[in-house]
């Protein structure tokens, strides 16, 4: 660790006035978002004690109840309670969720920094491969690297992160080309610092507000195309509890059992408008901070 | 400057990008571990087809010459065979193309019919109720994922009310859009929203722009204002829009087709994966890339024809 400089003094008295001003408390948005995901992670957290049952073990004498007071979303085709399965993959599917917007924007934001800083070759190949990239369909992109690997969790995550992270190496580079000309860049270039040091310490920490702000927007959509991913049996495999196989396994039952399609589909939802919420009103602090 | 110019300097940038996605496609088959003669041709091959496969596809020259002759297989339209099918892949495919094309060109026509009065009501009513109703309305679809969205509608209009078929594409004209109606009313409600939410920003600017405040001063009517100078600007750039979000319209379709058992390229490329049908997942990607590509170059056309002010550069 080096000394603390005057800059990192300045960044928390920063933070002792933003919470003084409560800028992050004047956001409904912000807060119903963050409210809805807490809540449900905490759920999932008490599972074993808001629900008696179990999340995969069958029980073939109980199949296909309706919602009801013993039940509350009902039972699947195997007798399984479904609200306690909902219950159970909350972390599985937030986790999915999280990581796979992670990995693309860290790969992103490297490729795209790279290739705004160095110019020349690096930056015409990288962003050759973007546009490449940014033509393909991403849901196709995704089903078509998942059936090299095979259906799995991991070949999912290597798909999204390959799918996705052109978008991020766009706003980085963007980003980079206008910071790059900026005064104290130059002033820490002609003190003689070296290109690592001036990425990371001048240039980086300048390009994460927006990228958080896409990432925001993003993790909405992809929660939805990973759970669309294992509703197609691409994704999480059964009898793992996560809402998207879950919705494949009760598909065969439309006919006659609504409740094993309709109800895991209302988790989703949930979370996509806590996300969206959340996203909606940092992005509006972060905004208005700069 | 010319139209032809702008569309022969468009098509030069496309080349660039076609040849990546070909070259993607290539290296699909070469990246599995293994022969991709044995991966072609599945596990039941006799050693006599793989050996003329190999040689076909030149898997004893260097990786960059065996790019050369898929390229050259491609161009003429040859993209293998299927396994599952034990035909040529592009027949194959033709086969499937129509339902696919029909569903995205029904959820564009549908998504336009619902988003030019929705975004043109809140635009005009901004930050009032309608605004508000229609931006909450948005957010709340945006939430939802389309295949679990297609499944209420199907339990809801098929399965209860019988309104609709529970699945299929039909047999004519009039049946296709019976058929696909759930379908793209699925796509639609994962669509509209985004752009929606666009045509409304562009709207509440071209309402402040001097031109429409000119109309307003000369004295032409509300009504005409709207039409000729609003809605006219702002459509070209929902085109633009509608473009940008067509990847995720086709992308869309392989999730929906699955949802409504509709024979397209979709489901195609999903019952493919399972089936460890590579020519035929390579054929599907291929073609999706192509199409994606050339249907961004058609809404570069349209706005360049919709809005005067764009100059073909």
């Amino acid at each position: 660790m080096s000394e603390p400089s005057t800059a990192v003094v300045g960044r928390v008295n920063d933070w002792g006035l933003r919470w003084r001003e409560a800028r992050w408390l004047q956001q409904p948005a912000l807060l119903v978002g963050g409210g809805l995901l807490l809540a449900m992670v905490l759920a999932s957290l008490l599972a074993k004690q808001i629900s008696p049952y179990d999340p995969i073990a069958q029980n073939l004498s109980n199949t296909l109840q309706p919602p009801g007071p013993v039940h509350w979303f009902g039972t699947d085709n195997f007798g399984r309670d479904i609200f306690t399965r909902v219950l159970h993959a909350v972390q599985l599917d937030l986790q999915i969720g999280v990581l796979s917007v992670l990995f693309p924007m860290v790969l992103g934001l490297f490729l795209g920094s790279l290739a705004g800083y160095l110019g020349g070759w690096v930056e015409t190949v990288v962003m050759r491969v973007v546009d490449v990239f940014t033509a393909f369909p991403f849901l196709v992109m995704v089903i078509a690297i998942i059936a090299i690997l095979g259906p799995g969790l991991t070949s999912m995550y290597v798909a999204l992160t390959l799918a996705g992270w052109s978008a991020y190496a766009r706003i980085a580079r963007g980003e980079i080309l206008v910071i790059k000309k900026a005064e104290y860049v130059q002033a820490a270039r002609a003190l003689g610092f070296s290109n690592l040091r001036i990425m990371f310490r001048h240039i980086l920490p300048n390009i994460v507000t927006p990228a958080i702000i896409f990432a925001m927007s993003d993790i909405v959509l992809v929660i939805l195309s990973t759970t669309s991913l294992s509703f197609l049996g691409l994704g999480v495999q059964p009898p793992t509890p996560e809402w998207g196989s879950m919705i494949a396994e009760g598909r065969p039952f439309i006919m006659t059992a609504w409740w094993l399609v309709t109800l895991p589909g209302m988790a989703i939802v949930l979370v996509g408008l806590g996300l969206s919420l959340l996203g909606d009103g940092l992005a509006d602090v972060l905004r208005t901070e700069e | 400057m010319d139209i032809w110019i702008f569309l022969r300097k468009r098509l030069a940038h496309m080349l660039p990008v076609l040849f990546g996605i070909t070259l993607v496609v290539f290296l699909m088959v070469r990246l599995i571990p293994g022969d991709p003669a044995r991966i072609l041709l599945g596990t039941h091959a006799t050693p006599e087809r793989v050996t003329e496969l190999r040689l076909a596809l030149g898997l004893e020259q260097p990786l960059w010459q065996q790019f050369f002759v898929f390229v050259g297989n491609v161009v003429r339209g040859d993209l293998g065979d299927s396994l599952v099918y034990r035909r040529p892949v592009l027949e194959v495919i033709l086969e499937r193309l129509a339902p696919t094309l029909f569903l995205i060109g029904y959820a564009a026509l549908l998504s336009l019919l619902v988003t030019l009065p929705l975004a043109l009501w809140a635009a005009l009513r901004q930050n009032r109720l309608p605004d508000q109703g229609v931006r909450g309305f948005a957010t709340l679809t945006l939430s939802m994922p389309s295949f679990w969205l297609g499944l209420n509608l199907l339990i809801l209009f098929a399965v209860r009310l019988r309104w609709f078929p529970v699945a299929g594409y039909g047999n004519d004209l009039r049946q296709h859009f019976w058929h696909l109606f759930l379908p793209a009313l699925t796509i639609t409600l994962a669509l509209a929203p985004m752009l929606i939410r666009s045509l409304r920003s562009s709207l509440i600017d071209v309402l402040k722009a001097p031109y429409v405040e000119f109309a307003r001063a000369k004295g032409v009517s509300e009504r005409r204002v709207l039409q000729h100078h609003v809605l006219r600007t702002a459509l070209s750039s929902t085109v633009t829009i509608l473009g940008l979000n067509l990847g995720w319209l086709i992308g869309g379709t392989v999730v929906i087709e699955t949802v409504f058992t509709i024979a397209g390229m979709g489901s195609l490329v999903v019952s493919s994966i399972f089936a460890r049908d590579y020519p035929v997942i390579q054929g599907v990607t291929l073609l999706f890339g192509v199409l994606v590509v050339s249907i961004n170059l058609l809404t570069d056309l349209v706005y360049a024809i919709l809005d005067p002010r764009v100059t073909y550069e």
